[in-house]
């Protein structure tokens, strides 16, 4: 089961990979325990700039373009085959 | 009702004649400052009906209530007058440290009318007012009037002038400050029929706007700068500004393309954050701010190679990128730079620009009817072209000067249906059918399409005060958008900037405003929240004494009957029930049926005393 991540704009993860889309598996996880996927796959390596928790307080997660998942929903919402989450940066404004 | 004083200077340009007085206690009391002085001033001052470019038209600069003190953030300024591009009110908002210098000198508002007979500008230092000719300085552009201004009178003085637009009269056109802009409705042409040029401040010998309670102010100022210092919100700011919203917008489906037709452009990529960071020079911050949301780019290669410009924001990527179809960086800097230049509002000269560009697909209007140009999509030589003949009102350049309401107006031929504008004011960034509480807020705003009139970030950050909202609903956005237009005026009293609002809720504004003007109400957030409500309806009841009603309350036709293509999750979304969500809103302000403040609404707000009776019967308000 694949869950589509993509990512903005890369300056914002100081992450030098090379393309902004990626699947990850999920089996209806939610997206906090996704998370560790998401973070190998953006540093390939330990990167202290980039843990979990950071980019969780410092990004807006969007499920399918439509909906911002509050912080309160990190460890409840399930997350499905098909699901798109974009990642971008928590800036709003105008 | 505790004593405070506010002092505002008045100048007669006609006369060259002015006078300092002290704002009546309960004025100041009830619209505190900033924001809610120009909603009172507006009303009570300007002669209804009037032609915004005569002389009786006021042009009111204001500070916040915190400009100049270490708030960090707080020391915006704005302009507020009656519009000559929507006949509304107008009202204006700037960076930089114009406003803090104006309250180094003491001044809380400087409220300018009349006309001069020849150009002049106009110096304040203390309790000085100088007019001082201005022949050499008309026919400059902004920078170069600046420059020379400094030279004459100090690198400390702070200047807002108009460019060639303003002078020429353009409809949006703007009134410039460093590289800053108060842009939108036209104020700059405002300025420029007073053959006023500049004015400037000179804080050299001024002393820091007084605090009630330094110690307990200084506190949370310390204790909030301290929290947002490593905030990630801050951060990315600092480090480029807004850009990083147009890919997120794109990817929403919001990010407006080719004239609002869709929401797809090609390439977008190229003007995302990511692409900016590469043209990026320094970063710069207004008075106080330890945001530094500003950024000054660079364009790179042929023929823009070398342009600098402070900015461009998300909105003038959008206006200059996905509204007139282009994804070339260099070319959005370097109009960034020519509207500064000149003086004139990006946001309402690109969509004007990408206005000419769908007329001319749909063959409305010719390339004979353009001086000969193709008004192709994203064709740079056009835009360039174009917005020289807008700021010099230049052949074609005449009609689109008026903005794409009165354009559309005289042209016919059914070219009102692509003019993307509410009430005459150009739309903003934000596509309404993928952000319907923007949309509507667009609508039922007092200045017109507005995105800064109550900015309703629920709908795409996720915030979930005072609750979360579902951008794609065709109901439930009316209590959103004014509470959002009410907090957005009481921090406008501030005036609080919508980027350095990071951390900063109600009642740490509250706590501010107390502390520094020890008026024991302003701790009060009901009474703050009354504040904010008075002002939003005082700038309603100038609209109604002008003639608006419910009538201009409404979106283009385009967001009511054609769904959004190409725009990702947010195709097929359009407005199914738009005067539903209008009586939403209404019902939510206060307002009866027809969108007029109620009586009891004026009673709670003492609006009837403070305005006076006649304002009541002028405008039959109903009960």
């Amino acid at each position: 089961m694949k869950l589509k991540i993509k990512i903005t704009d890369k300056l914002c993860l100081k992450s030098d990979i090379d393309h902004t889309e990626f699947y990850i598996s999920t089996q209806g996880q939610t997206l906090k325990e996704v998370m560790p996927q998401i973070t190998d796959f953006l540093l390939g390596t330990n990167d202290e700039n980039l843990d979990q928790n950071r980019l969780l307080d410092s990004f807006l997660f969007i499920l399918n373009g439509t909906k911002v998942i509050g912080k309160g929903e990190y460890s409840t919402l399930r997350l499905n085959e098909g699901d798109t989450i974009i990642i971008a940066p928590l800036v709003a404004g105008g | 009702m505790p004593k405070q004083t506010r002092l505002i200077l008045k100048i007669d340009l006609t006369n060259r004649a002015f006078e300092f007085q002290e704002l009546p206690e309960d004025i100041s009391f009830f619209f505190v400052g900033g924001r809610g002085l120009g909603a009172y001033y507006a009303i009570k001052e300007i002669p209804p009906h009037l032609d915004p470019l005569s002389p009786e038209n006021l042009l009111v600069f204001l500070p916040g209530i915190l400009a100049g003190t270490p708030a960090p953030g707080f020391s915006k300024w704005m302009v507020v007058a009656k519009s000559p591009l929507t006949g509304t009110y107008a009202r204006s908002v700037c960076g930089g440290r114009l406003g803090a210098a104006m309250r180094f000198i003491g001044l809380d508002g400087v409220v300018i009318r009349g006309k001069a007979t020849t150009p002049l500008y106009v110096v304040l230092k203390n309790r000085e007012v100088l007019f001082l000719e201005a022949e050499d300085l008309w026919g400059l552009d902004t920078f170069e009037t600046q420059e020379r201004l400094k030279k004459r009178h100090g690198s400390k003085i702070s200047v807002a002038t108009i460019g060639p637009a303003g002078e020429k009269g353009v409809l949006f056109s703007a009134i410039i400050h460093e590289r800053r802009a108060a842009a939108r409705l036209g104020v700059g042409a405002v300025m420029g029929a007073k053959n006023l040029k500049a004015l400037v401040i000179d804080p050299k010998e001024g002393t820091p706007p007084p605090i009630h309670n330094k110690e307990a102010f200084s506190k949370l100022v310390h204790e909030h700068s301290k929290a947002i210092k490593d905030h990630p919100r801050r951060i990315r700011l600092q480090q480029l500004g807004t850009t990083f919203m147009t890919m997120q917008m794109h990817e929403l489906g919001i990010f407006p393309v080719k004239n609002f037709q869709k929401g797809c452009l090609s390439g977008v990529d190229k003007i995302g954050a990511d692409a900016f960071n590469k043209l990026k020079v320094k970063d710069y911050g207004c008075y106080g701010c330890t945001t530094r949301c500003g950024n000054v780019f660079r364009a790179q290669g042929s023929p823009y190679g070398g342009t600098e410009s402070e900015g461009p924001e998300y909105e003038t990527i959008f206006s200059f990128g996905g509204e007139i179809y282009n994804n070339n960086p260099n070319l959005i800097i370097f109009a960034d730079y020519l509207c500064d230049k000149l003086g004139l509002d990006t946001i309402s000269t690109g969509v004007t620009i990408g206005f000419v560009m769908e007329l001319y697909e749909k063959g409305i209007v010719t390339k004979t009817e353009l001086d000969g140009l193709e008004a192709r999509w994203g064709d740079p030589e056009f835009v360039v072209k174009m917005i020289y003949k807008i700021a010099f009102r230049e052949g074609v350049g005449e009609l689109f000067s008026k903005g794409t309401k009165k354009a559309s107006e005289l042209i016919g031929r059914g070219s009102e249906y692509y003019a993307m504008q509410v009430k005459g004011l150009e739309l903003p960034g934000y596509e309404p059918r993928a952000a319907k509480a923007h949309g509507l807020g667009y609508a039922v705003s007092n200045i017109g399409a507005s995105h800064m009139y109550g900015y309703v970030r629920q709908e795409i950050s996720g915030l979930k005060e005072p609750r979360e909202v579902d951008r794609l609903a065709n109901e439930g956005k009316g209590d959103i958008v004014a509470w959002n237009q009410i907090k957005k005026a009481i921090e406008e009293v501030g005036i609080l900037c919508n980027f350095a609002d990071t951390n900063i809720d109600q009642r740490l504004i509250a706590d501010l405003y107390l502390e520094a003007t020890g008026i024991p109400e302003y701790s009060d957030q009901n009474f703050l929240w009354d504040v904010g409500h008075r002002i939003v309806c005082t700038e309603r009841l100038f609209n109604i004494r002008e003639g608006f009603s419910k009538d201009e309350d409404i979106l283009p036709k385009r967001f009511l009957t054609e769904p959004l293509k190409n725009a990702g999750p947010s195709s097929g979304s359009y407005y199914k029930s738009f005067q539903k969500l209008l009586q939403e809103y209404y019902q939510a302000m206060g307002f009866d049926e027809e969108g007029r403040p109620k009586s009891d609404l004026l009673t709670r707000l003492s609006l009837g005393s403070i305005l006076g009776s006649e304002i009541n019967r002028l405008l039959h308000i109903s009960g």
